[in-house]
């Protein structure tokens, strides 16, 4: 009898793990923060005491979350294009009164999304001149760990580039910081130019142009300078753009001789007069040369040594 | 009398007997069969669009199309295609200019990207000119004699222009069909088999249709027997075969299937082998899809066990915390990574910074400062894990070895790459043992947020590890010490 329920609490202990087996597993999500913001630039012209509603899409591809949105001015921090924050309080409540939105915590279950309607109403004695803001989505975190921690939030912006203007014409003013490359190079150099333009007037723009570099007695190439957004009191160095891939401004090629004249021209976002300055860059083989020499002093060293 | 008839009408029918048998077995009969693997293939399988005018004025660019026959609506126009506007006549292109479709915003309106150099008129036509290169295939069943010939005939549209190179329109399928436009002999390319050597076929002559004659193709077999079962291949090429404009009544999505007769006949024209092989036209269909632009950011925790920036992880990481946890020992490092990925088609790139909120404080407390004000802990009031100088000379903006446990107790993080080349520094540059910074004390500190992740244009899937590691001296007082260490994504401007 004994040996019977033995039998019988095999089988269904078999039959248990087997069932196991066979079910299939249940997907399991990655334990990860996975934000994603759209658009990730806005950027207005806007009449001071007129309003503007931007829609802006937080989505949810990772565990739960709780996210509450912010918005902070910011300022260049480099000439890539890259932003600083300002998140002190005073600088936050200094905008306060020109954005109206929901900030309080909103559940995002995973894949699920939120749009946050954000009304921008600049006060209608406003300084026309250029204002830039992050709005900011932000996780918030369980406070509660308890022990020893740091804890890591994720957080996720766009930026908004508001033009303060009654005409819609503000100033734009480029100047061209630098336009330069090597003098002289090697003929298996690379020919690299570097661009960098500089805002002083009153308002973002971006750059239209390209770089003509003519070889004397040669071919010509052209590269199109990327437009991108150069803000106020600002410069930013600029990359050239094929298609729609950034590629660097360099002139493609693997064995250069002579004299290069590369001629950049540029408008204030396509219209305009055109900011133009050549240089030139002279490609001489020095490596051959050199290597020839290298050559005829150990021939001569050789025939020395032999004779 | 009666028997001289019965004579006369016995040889007669004799004679008849005789002259019908003879006569079929003595006259050579061609065996007409099908032709077998036949087949048309268009290049361009597309319909032509063609559609009465309503109206365009002269120097717009916008046209509206009445809603006749053949395209009864612009469902098959799309942006991008090339359209002209023939007279009612259908002669030529009006201007001699084609213009390209902008945006198709109606059923019966279109734009242009150029405006109309001159105004339209009711009895003119849209036509956006479908054509394509054709390969016919076939083999035949018997041999083509010398003088035989091999026949392509192709529907054309009755009692009209057949090659004009505009798009034409019946009413049904028997009366519509093909334009030939341009085509010479040069364009028509017949390959057989060795057995059926194609230099010894004639030039070939284009006839073209009228009224309701098709057009019609024709290769003379010059010299030599061209072989039974010779596999042929056709070429259209050049400018390419002008699809028709739908026929009257036509469904849109449905083909209007036109028969191709392909056959060879022996020197008297009559047919040897014959087949209709058949080619569908219809309308294309416009894909579409918007991508907006966006930027995704992802933060993944990362188990202890496993090596990153050098290092087995010490204690595992989630998406939200670097759980420390109790420190088991002094002046030992514990090390905690977490993953960071950003996949963004901003067209500008993006920036992850970090910065944290404050250094470690004791039970939350403030850590005034950047550095401690006595000691390793000691803030002012407060009690912290300090920022890690590294080996003594690192900041939140400047990167240095730390080898160091004991002497340069705190808290820093290093950075590796785990796809792309996002990272502005690395835990193994420069031959260091582990090249780290302190994270940006932003809020006591009054730092600036360090960039930790960026690229000046679109990535898909760039991804770094941000390792931390921490130390404390032996003498740190007992307590609960958290801070909180922000990632920021933002796409450049």
């Amino acid at each position: 009898m004994t040996k019977h329920k033995f039998q019988i609490g095999l089988v269904i202990a078999f039959t248990y793990l087997l069932v196991h087996l066979l079910i299939p597993p249940v997907s399991v999500r990655a334990q990860e923060v996975s934000l994603s913001i759209a658009p990730p630039l806005t950027e207005i012209t806007i009449q001071p005491g007129r309003s503007y509603t931007q829609i802006i899409t937080v989505k949810n591809d990772g565990i739960p979350v709780t996210i509450s949105a912010k918005i902070f001015p910011f300022v260049p921090f480099d000439r890539q294009g890259h932003v600083e924050l300002i998140e002190d309080q005073n600088s936050v409540n200094a905008f306060s009164g020109w954005f109206f939105f929901d900030p309080s915590p909103i559940p995002l279950a995973p894949t699920r999304s939120h749009d946050f309607y954000v009304k921008i109403t600049p006060p209608a004695g406003a300084e026309e001149k250029d204002y830039y803001f992050t709005f900011i989505a932000e996780v918030k975190n369980d406070n509660s760990l308890g022990i020893n921690s740091s804890q890591a939030q994720a957080r996720i912006g766009t930026n908004i580039l508001v033009r303060l203007s009654k005409d819609g014409n503000p100033q734009k003013k480029a100047s061209l910081v630098e336009f330069s490359a090597p003098k002289i190079i090697d003929s298996f150099s690379a020919l690299s130019y570097k661009v960098l333009i500089g805002n002083s007037g009153y308002s973002f723009f971006k750059p239209v142009g390209k770089i003509t570099i003519d070889q004397v007695f040669g071919s010509t190439t052209t590269l199109n300078l990327t437009p991108l957004n150069i803000l106020v009191g600002g410069s930013r160095e600029i990359t050239c753009i094929q298609g729609e891939v950034l590629i660097p401004c360099k002139l493609p090629g693997r064995f250069l001789i002579g004299i290069y004249r590369a001629n950049l021209s540029f408008t204030i976002d396509g219209s305009g007069e055109s900011i133009e300055k050549q240089i030139y860059t002279i490609a001489f083989p020095f490596s051959i040369i050199l290597g020839l020499i290298t050559i005829f002093i150990i021939y001569r060293i050789i025939k020395k040594l032999t004779s | 009398m009666h028997k001289r008839r019965v004579i006369v009408l016995a040889l007669v029918a004799i004679f008849l007997f005789t002259f019908a048998v003879l006569s079929d077995r003595l006259t050579k009969k061609a065996d007409s069969a099908s032709l077998t693997s036949s087949s048309v293939t268009l290049a361009n399988s597309r319909l032509s669009f063609k559609a009465p005018i309503t109206s365009g004025a002269a120097g717009s660019s916008l046209i509206t199309i009445s809603g006749a026959a053949p395209d009864t609506t612009t469902r098959h126009l799309f942006p991008g295609d090339a359209v002209c506007f023939t007279d009612a006549g259908n002669n030529v292109c009006r201007d001699n200019t084609t213009y390209i479709v902008s945006s198709v915003p109606t059923d019966t309106t279109f734009n242009i990207t150029t405006p109309l150099t001159t105004a339209l008129t009711a009895t003119d036509f849209a036509v956006a000119t479908q054509s394509g290169n054709w390969s016919v295939g076939f083999t035949s069943v018997a041999q083509v004699p010398i003088g035989g010939s091999l026949v392509v005939t192709i529907p054309m549209r009755d009692s009209i222009d057949g090659s004009d190179s505009i798009p034409d329109s019946g009413s049904t399928i028997a009366t519509g069909g093909f334009d030939l436009g341009t085509l010479g002999p040069s364009n028509f390319v017949l390959e057989g088999g060795t057995s059926c050597t194609p230099a010894n076929w004639g030039t070939p002559v284009i006839a073209t249709g009228s009224a309701t004659t098709d057009h019609t193709i024709t290769w003379t077999r010059a010299s030599s027997i061209c072989a039974a079962t010779t596999a042929f291949t056709l070429t259209i090429g050049g400018p390419g075969v002008v699809n028709p404009a739908p026929i009257t009544g036509h469904a849109q999505g449905t083909a209007d299937s036109y028969g191709i007769t392909i056959a060879t006949k022996d020197s008297g024209g009559n047919v040897i082998d014959s087949s209709v092989p058949r080619v569908d036209p219809v309308e294309a269909v416009l894909i579409s899809a918007t991508v907006d632009e966006t930027l995704s950011f992802v933060v993944a925790g990362l188990s202890s066990g496993s090596s990153y920036c050098g290092h087995d992880a010490s204690v595992s990481a989630t998406a939200t915390s670097i759980p420390w946890g109790h420190f088991s020992a002094a002046n030992t490092f514990v090390y905690a990574a977490q993953q960071l990925t950003v996949n963004t088609n901003a067209a500008a790139g993006y920036a992850v910074t970090i910065q944290e909120n404050d250094q470690m404080g004791k039970n939350g407390n403030t850590c005034t400062g950047t550095a401690p004000s006595t000691g390793d802990y000691t803030f002012s009031a407060g009690t912290c894990i300090r920022d890690t100088t590294c080996d003594g000379t690192c900041s939140e903006s400047v990167a240095a070895d730390w080898t160091n446990a004991t002497s340069y107790p705190g808290l820093g993080y290093s950075l590796a790459s785990q796809s792309g080349t996002d990272a502005p520094f690395f835990y193994n540059e420069k031959t260091r043992s582990w090249s780290a910074k302190q994270l940006a004390d932003k809020a006591q500190g009054g730092e600036t947020a360090a960039t930790i992740m960026s690229n000046s244009g679109p990535v898909s899937g760039s991804s770094i590890y941000v390792c931390y590691r921490i130390t404390i001296p032996g003498n740190q007082p007992a307590g609960y010490y958290y801070n909180i260490a922000k990632y920021t994504a933002t796409a450049t401007f």
